[in-house]
């Protein structure tokens, strides 16, 4: 009986040794979170993960052996998040180290261009040499000749703030800009309006 | 006979070990350099006070000294001329030269930055005085600055580097007022923009 119960005991000691441990924490690492709802899930078993945060953890472990699969359930207000290693199995390595990386979804913003001629007619841009500015944020933006629309080069996180202003004047030309500054919000902005007076 | 040979392989050492001392026009390495940040032409590095590399291109890329270096020979790049207006400044530049470190020297260049700046008034009854209403917010791109009630001048928190564009455009127009921007856009001289003019009127 005695003998049994060290026998019982030694295995056990001995499996531990072997297997490292038995239970496995899911965790892992967050950068650039900034806004709240971020939803993980494993399996079925959901974490909800708060703004600012940079490690994550499952309240439930697993045992050596269990496959895991870590996807977003929900992703953050104006943030796609991506998981790196979110798949393996329990003691594959010593701790599961999952990754989380977050960035702000980012918008283009543009507008409509028109030359309005001295008859009061309203066409495509018709001279040369239009440049516009977003302040210091995207460099000069060149709008060719016949253009009936334009967009800012590049993408703009949601939450920054960008205003359009008139770098040169087309030859012969008087432009002025209408709803040119706002805020990126949730989704593409086209509303920027671009009105050029033949002079 | 013997010694004969034995002198012509000492000759022969002697040649080699030149070489290898003078270092000049005889090694095999292409020394180079990272640029980061140019944003205009005008740089001129050096290595071991000389071997003049000159640079009139703007961006980032990487520069090789025209003097190919025996391998664990020393490099030291310096930098001769900066452009106007410019600070650059040197990163690993120095250590002995072979595959892990010919490209180890990094020079990084900023174009050095002012603030961008104006006045602004209120203009009520046909009398110009400081801001009179709550809530103006001006924006030069991404930058956004709130400009208090009371205000007769204002200033971007972050300057901004000479040579970049600028774009003064009013965010949010205060409580009551409508506000324009005029000599708002430019390009950033080498020195504090105190120009722009936001002038507001009363709405009715």
């Amino acid at each position: 009986m005695k003998v049994q119960v060290i026998g019982a005991a030694l295995l056990a000691a001995a499996l531990a040794g072997c297997g490292g441990k038995a239970d496995f924490v899911i965790a892992g690492t967050i950068t650039g979170l900034s806004n709240p709802n971020l939803v993980l899930v494993n399996n079925g078993e959901e974490l909800k993960v708060p703004n600012g945060a940079t490690s994550f953890s499952f309240p439930n472990s697993i045992s050596y052996g269990t496959e895991y699969n870590v996807t977003i359930k929900t992703q953050p207000d104006h943030m796609t998040c991506s998981v790196v290693g979110g798949h393996g199995s329990a003691g594959h390595t010593t701790t599961i180290a999952i990754s989380i990386i977050c960035q702000q979804n980012q918008y283009t913003v543009g507008g409509s261009v028109a030359s309005i001629a001295k008859d009061g007619t309203s066409g495509p841009l018709s001279a040369d040499n239009l440049v516009l500015v977003n302040g210091s944020s995207s460099g000069q933006i060149a709008i060719a000749k016949g253009a009936t629309s334009f967009t800012i080069p590049g993408t703009i996180p949601v939450g920054t703030a960008y205003g359009l202003s008139v770098f040169t004047q087309p030859a012969g030309q008087k432009c002025t800009i209408t709803n040119g500054s706002g805020v990126v919000g949730d989704a593409n902005r086209n509303d920027v309006v671009v009105s050029c007076e033949v002079l | 006979m013997k010694s004969k040979y034995l002198s012509a392989a000492a000759a022969l050492l002697c040649v080699a070990g030149l070489a290898a001392c003078g270092g000049k026009g005889n090694g095999s390495l292409n020394l180079g350099v990272q640029v980061i940040g140019l944003d205009r032409g005008g740089l001129v590095l050096q290595n071991n006070g000389g071997d003049d590399l000159e640079i009139n291109t703007a961006g980032t890329a990487n520069y090789f000294f025209k003097t190919l270096m025996a391998p664990d020979s020393q490099f030291n790049v310096t930098i001769k001329t900066t452009p106007a207006n410019v600070t650059c400044k040197t990163g690993n530049n120095t250590g002995k030269i072979n595959y892990y470190t010919y490209l180890q020297s990094s020079v990084t260049c900023t174009a050095d930055p002012y603030t961008l700046g104006g006045t602004v008034s209120s203009v009520v009854n046909g009398i110009s005085g400081p801001l009179s209403a709550d809530g103006l917010v001006l924006a030069n791109g991404a930058q956004t600055l709130a400009v208090a009630n009371g205000a007769s001048t204002w200033q971007f928190a972050t300057p901004i580097g000479n040579q970049n564009v600028y774009g003064v455009t009013v965010l949010t127009q205060p409580t009551g007022q409508k506000c324009e921007v005029s000599k708002g856009t430019g390009t950033m001289p080498a020195r504090n923009v105190v120009d722009v003019v936001v002038t507001c009127m009363k709405t009715q």
